[in-house]
């Protein structure tokens, strides 16, 4: 008899009344994705210890949200969405020691605010730049390494080591070489936009000379 | 600069939340044109979706296999649900595959009868009838469905002051356990109702954002536990501690 779909026995679990064969299903078709939800906790986590209290906590999110599956994604899909929301927020709760490394890896990076005469990659792209036209920069500039960490850093607030880790980025500055790579991407752009504005305008005051 | 890079890189008004956009990956047959002409134009939502289609792929290298088996192995050791409770597993599995499959159930249970019969029969020619010993003694066996956790469970707003339950048939203490997700018991207590005052001790132990497990474990006069409950978890938010 082939094995049941994961599906079938999320439907099978939710008719069931009583709470004790309830779990045990449920124990049993979580147990199909140990080794998956071990590997995406394991490339959020910092250790294994803490990749596996994420995977505990995973699995019960899941089985106290199982009446919400509806169906619409495949249920290793649906629980993954569970374990990427709960892996960053987890991140997220060790903010303090993301604020303090993120100010330290700007330093270091020349990133931050400017301590000298030149002006820094960030100044060096127009603080007037609409969100569209960095929308814009994003898609045609950056590649697909690039985005993905700009996205995760500044949208998941999450910190470059855990990128590095999570996206098993080889290079020998990890994440932090794709953030350096992405602004200066953006500050070229943003300087070709102010080249093409000055001569615009420049074009249409000689026309009005 | 970081503030904006978060703006500009982050969802837009229009952009669907991680479990649409999982769903609409996941979709058979045609999909919405609305969706597909956002996502060829949304870095955002194509990030997104590389992302997914990356980490449902995932396959483990060589330096996280030994990683990976401990994982794997922890969570065998201490189920996230916990360990059905072991009396009752066998009839729950056979209600199931009744449920499942009834006409193979009902073969099954037929052909079980006639081995019986013949057996029962063999055996009376052979030693002739009498009583069981020991029939009719030994404790109480309850059903342990009926126990469930009633608070804390979720976030709750503050460390907890006490643990409360429901009652169970037949127990006359119960026995409460306070342990980390992997399993390591932290505080254990007991009470002669359905509730427990948490010691002082205990209201310091949740660390903000942690998850804690509770589970109650019912016992009869001789120590005997009659029914056991599912573990339950909570929380404490970081806001909930500040």
């Amino acid at each position: 008899m082939p094995a049941p779909l994961d599906e079938d026995l999320v439907q099978r679990i939710r008719t069931l009344g009583d709470p004790v064969s309830r779990r045990r299903l449920a124990g049993e078709l979580f147990e199909k994705h140990y080794e998956k939800v071990a590997l995406w906790c394991l490339r959020y986590a910092d250790s294994r210890e803490e990749a596996r209290d994420l995977a505990q906590e995973v699995f019960m999110k899941a089985y106290q949200a199982l009446d919400n599956f509806q169906g619409d994604a495949k249920f290793s899909t649906w629980l993954y969405v569970i374990a990427r929301h709960h892996c960053i927020n987890a991140i997220r709760g060790k903010r303090e020691r993301f604020a303090n490394q993120t100010v330290e890896e700007m330093a270091e990076e020349g990133l931050g605010s400017n301590q000298g005469e030149q002006p820094s990659i960030d100044e060096q792209i127009d603080a007037k730049a609409s969100l569209a036209s960095l929308r814009q920069w994003m898609q045609q500039e950056l590649d697909e390494t690039e985005r993905q960490v700009m996205t995760m850093h500044f949208v998941h607030e999450m910190p470059l080591q855990a990128i590095t880790r999570r996206l098993r980025l080889s290079n020998s500055s990890g994440a932090k070489a794709y953030v350096v790579s992405a602004r200066r991407k953006l500050a070229r752009a943003s300087a070709r936009e102010r080249a093409r504005q000055e001569r615009s305008r420049e074009q249409a005051g000689g026309g009005v000379l | 600069m970081s503030e904006r890079f978060g703006e500009a890189f982050g969802p837009g008004p229009e952009c669907p939340e991680l479990d649409a956009l999982a769903a609409w990956r996941d979709k058979q047959g045609p999909r919405e044109p609305y969706m597909e002409s956002h996502i060829e134009d949304c870095a955002y939502c194509q990030s997104e979706l590389a992302l997914l289609d990356e980490e449902l792929s995932a396959v483990p290298d060589a330096s996280e296999m030994k990683d990976l088996a401990w994982i794997v192995a922890a969570l065998k050791q201490n189920p996230p649900l916990g360990k059905a409770p072991v009396s009752q597993g066998w009839l729950s599995r056979l209600a199931e595959y009744w449920r499942a499959q009834p006409v193979a159930a009902l073969s099954w249970a037929g052909a079980t009868v006639c081995l019986l019969l013949v057996a029962g029969l063999t055996w009376r020619d052979n030693a002739g009838l009498g009583p069981i010993p020991g029939a009719g003694s030994g404790p109480p066996v309850y059903r342990t469905t009926q126990m469930e956790l009633e608070s804390p469970l979720g976030d709750v707003a503050a460390p907890p002051e006490e643990f409360r339950w429901s009652a169970a048939a037949g127990a006359v203490r119960y026995h409460v356990q306070l342990l980390e997700v992997d399993g390591t018991v932290l505080w254990e207590g007991t009470s002669e109702t359905n509730s427990l005052r948490a010691p002082v001790e205990v209201e310091a132990l949740p660390v903000p954002g942690k998850t804690l497990l509770w589970q109650v474990q019912a016992l009869d006069l001789q120590g005997n536990a009659v029914a056991e409950s599912a573990r339950g978890s909570f929380r404490v938010p970081a806001a909930g501690l500040q």
